[in-house]
């Protein structure tokens, strides 16, 4: 191999092809990870987001194409690479029977850690991911979010160099979810190299620093969050109603712009428009039509937004 | 790293488990002395009637049932491992592709040993002997162990088949129940009806109790030892071969 593992990027895959049977779940896929950075792949459901990590970490082989990760083939290389990965799969894949502590434990010894090293590592690890009450308790008395973070300790029991974490954060409450991100940020601080699958936008918005957009098995679009927003282009124009309770007058005041959405909640109309609509004249419109309103601005579009256009299905379709 | 380390400590884990799972405690231990205890009530003088020592016949057919508690374990921990992630998770780790299905192997084999030694400790104190010396003894306690290792890897073959745990049990408790009972394991085969006779003669199970009970009881072995022995080593070469095949793709 000419490449140097070192300087090579984390993840490295060039045309990806899987299929199983006559389901093509992977067709074409390139994507790049560097070193130190946290990619997210968002897409649908059947977009093949888990099968793209499944040959990554050697679970199943690719059916075309080239994978590299941490500077070595998958397929030629697979010993190598189990060297450098970790991986968090959909489902917290840990014994209900066993105490946090064995569980930890267990995957030290499978790492070629000594005994009493295990048991140092697995009481730091607990200690760092709030767990260290709940050590000694077998695991199936652990709750969704604890069972995660538990999930991830067993993930860096030695530190990866590369973390695949597939959904690391569905079904859990907004605060589990943000003491996860909070603890894979401090993984990549750390030198973590990281690709997260995810359902949520705002999971790839607030933790990646770069977001690929797949669907069908294929990259669709791939950048920055704002990047992605750029190019959808366009902006929102949203007015907030005087009386939120009727947003009726705004809605046909502003009809003439684009589709009109009333944000069930709080009554706020989002209108979409292309870039260089004068807001102003917005505000005149609505003027001249005896419109009183609140507040009045614009905004990027929401990667929500951004998703259902390159997509054409929304994340839960 | 050593392989064997991971393979240990799978294993260790395995057995962990299966300490703190009252059914899998119950399976080894327990059910083993129930029919040995009730059968031996219940049957004894019935079967002395018609010229039987049942002390001494019914021990071989226990511990062959006990071998298969100890394999349905291998079938039902596989596929929750499977269900689980933590096969998957082994499998991305850098240790032996087969460690995680060796440590299964090693772990539902203790278990056998321990229910072959409750077997045979239990039947000691109702009567049984091993009367044909100690080499034929530890023949039976190797056969015993060996036939175990082969129904494992039998249903370590359905555990790496089956979608969940539920039904991996009944992929291997339904055929059991006639393949134990169709042997001559409870009933000399002489006793079937005519037509059934033929099938109980060439079960694999009915060679392998037979065998146990000329090492345990001393009869001539020379007769029924080979061919329980070219049954074990075939099923376990079938099984090996599926069972690898099924390897490269199973999660």
């Amino acid at each position: 191999m000419s490449t140097n593992p070192v300087v090579s990027p984390a993840i490295e895959i060039r045309g990806l092809v899987k299929r199983f049977g006559a389901t093509v779940a992977v067709d074409g896929l390139d994507l790049v990870v560097g070193r130190d950075e946290i990619v997210a792949v968002l897409g649908p459901n059947g977009a093949g987001k888990t099968t793209t990590i499944d040959v990554c970490s050697t679970l199943i082989p690719a059916g075309g194409g080239t994978v590299r990760v941490a500077g070595y083939d998958v397929s030629r290389e697979p010993a190598a690479v189990r060297q450098r990965i970790s991986v968090t799969g959909q489902f917290a894949a840990l014994d209900d029977e066993l105490t946090g502590t064995e569980n930890v434990e267990l995957f030290g010894r499978l790492l070629g850690l000594g005994r009493s090293e295990s048991r140092r590592r697995a009481s730091e690890l607990l200690e760092r991911f709030s767990l260290a009450d709940a050590a000694g308790r077998r695991v199936k008395t652990y709750s969704g979010g604890m069972r995660r973070r538990l999930d991830l300790a067993v993930s860096i029991v030695r530190p990866p160099e590369v973390l695949f974490l597939d959904e690391p954060t569905t079904g859990l409450d907004p605060r589990s979810r943000a003491e996860l991100w909070d603890i894979v940020r401090d993984l990549n601080e750390d030198g973590t190299s990281i690709l997260l699958t995810t359902q949520y936008l705002e999971e790839a918005d607030r933790l990646a620093h770069r977001i690929v957009v797949i669907d069908h098995g294929r990259v669709v679009a791939e950048g920055t969050a704002e990047a992605l927003k750029e190019r959808v282009g366009g902006s929102v124009i949203e007015v907030t109603p005087i009386d939120p309770a009727i947003p009726g007058p705004v809605c046909d005041a502003l009809a003439g712009l684009g589709q009109v959405v009333v944000e069930a909640e709080t009554g706020v109309v989002a209108v979409k428009v292309a870039d260089g609509v004068d807001v102003l004249a917005v505000a005149r419109s609505l003027d001249a039509a005896g419109v009183a309103v609140s507040e009045l601005g614009t905004r990027r579009p929401s990667l929500d937004e951004v998703f259902l256009a390159l997509t054409g299905t929304g994340v839960d379709a | 790293m050593s392989p064997l380390v991971g393979t240990t400590a799978l294993a260790a884990r395995n057995l962990t488990k299966m300490r703190r799972n009252s059914a899998s405690v119950i399976g080894a231990v327990v059910f083993p002395i129930l029919f040995l205890v009730l059968f031996n009530t219940v049957l004894n003088r019935a079967m002395t009637g018609i010229g039987i020592d049942y002390v001494q016949y019914l021990p071989p057919a226990v511990t062959v049932q006990a071998m298969f508690f100890a394999a349905m374990s291998t079938a039902f921990y596989l596929t929750d491992d499977r269900a689980s992630g933590v096969f998957a998770r082994c499998r991305t780790l850098p240790i032996g592709r087969l460690s995680p299905l060796v440590a299964r192997a090693l772990a539902d084999l203790t278990r056998a040993a321990v229910s072959l030694l409750v077997v045979l400790v239990v039947s000691m104190l109702l009567g049984f002997r091993f009367r044909a010396g100690v080499l034929p003894a530890l023949g039976y306690v190797v056969l015993a162990l060996g036939f175990a290792l082969v129904l494992i890897l039998g249903c370590g073959l359905v555990g790496l088949y089956a979608k969940n745990a539920e039904t991996a049990v009944v992929l291997v408790e339904v055929p059991y129940l006639p393949v134990l009972m169709l042997s001559s394991a409870f009933v000399p085969a002489d006793r079937f009806p005519d037509w059934l006779e033929p099938v109980v003669q060439a079960s694999p199970i009915t060679k392998v109790v037979d065998a146990l009970r000329a090492l345990s009881g001393g009869g001539p072995t020379a007769s029924v030892l080979p061919t329980a022995l070219v049954w074990c080593i075939g099923l376990a070469v079938v099984f090996l071969v599926v069972g690898a095949r099924r390897m490269k793709v199973a999660t």
